[in-house]
């Protein structure tokens, strides 16, 4: 009765399955690079043009971070998409 | 290790294998049960008679489940084959869909860029106008840097 017993566990082991899946995908280098920081006036830049340069500069680097974070968002919207519809689609199978 | 055997091996046994064996097995055993019967009148060889005839069954029994699990594991392989297709799909899209945003984002950066030079370009040019009024004050350097800074590293917070 034993040995039927693990007869039987032995042959179920080969319906055993390995699910095919989608690995999440890698995030673009660019988007994990860090936020830049603003970079402050220095002490001896005191006229007017100094200051509209220096900020200019620092609003460059905030249109370039808002373009990464809309990209970042963008990125995980296409991909959890994909990502979903991989995973709805096997399932299905 | 059992379902190792089963899915790697089992794939590539040609599909007669089994049923040949089924065959063999059914026809031992009514081989061995005439050689039973002629055995009785040699009594030392009906144990070993009896054996082969019990593993005749077995064998019979064993090729049976073994056919069936073949069947299986072609479906098996087919699901598999038609999720490998779809994750292969998936993968391009999510590398097409990665490549895009990136060389989008290359794009608008470099648009930010060139818009900077060209502020920069201006602010150089209309400098003796826009220097014309004044210098700045301490207190509106102080305030100006306390912002670009967020106020985090300034010591004299105000």
């Amino acid at each position: 009765m034993r040995l039927l017993l693990i007869i039987a566990v032995l042959a179920l082991t080969g319906c055993a399955s390995n699910p095919t899946v989608m690995d999440w995908p890698t995030v673009p280098a660019d988007l994990k690079k860090p936020a830049p920081e603003l970079t402050p006036l220095a002490k001896d830049k005191r006229k007017q043009s100094d200051l509209i340069q220096n900020a200019n500069e620092n609003y460059s680097k905030y249109y370039e971070l808002k373009n990464k974070y809309e990209a970042w968002q963008k990125w995980q919207d296409e991909q959890s998409k994909i990502y979903t519809g991989v995973i709805k689609k096997t399932e299905s199978n | 290790m059992f379902a190792f055997f089963i899915h790697h091996i089992l794939g590539h046994i040609p599909y007669w294998f089994w049923p040949f064996f089924i065959g063999i097995g059914i026809a031992a055993y009514f081989v061995l049960g005439i050689a039973g019967v002629v055995a009785s009148l040699a009594p030392q060889f009906k144990p070993y008679v009896s054996a082969a005839r019990l593993a005749s069954v077995a064998v019979v029994f064993f090729s049976v489940f073994m056919f069936g699990a073949e069947g299986t594991i072609n479906v098996y392989k087919q699901d598999q084959q038609v999720d490998e297709g779809v994750v292969a799909v998936g993968k391009q899209q999510s590398e097409d869909t990665t490549k895009q945003i990136a060389s989008d984002l290359a794009d608008k950066q470099g648009d930010v860029k060139t818009n900077t030079v060209y502020v920069t370009k201006y602010i150089h040019d209309k400098a003796p106008q826009i220097d014309a009024g004044c210098t700045i004050s301490d207190e509106a350097f102080d305030a100006y840097n306390q912002a670009v800074t967020n106020g985090a590293n300034q010591g004299d917070k105000k």
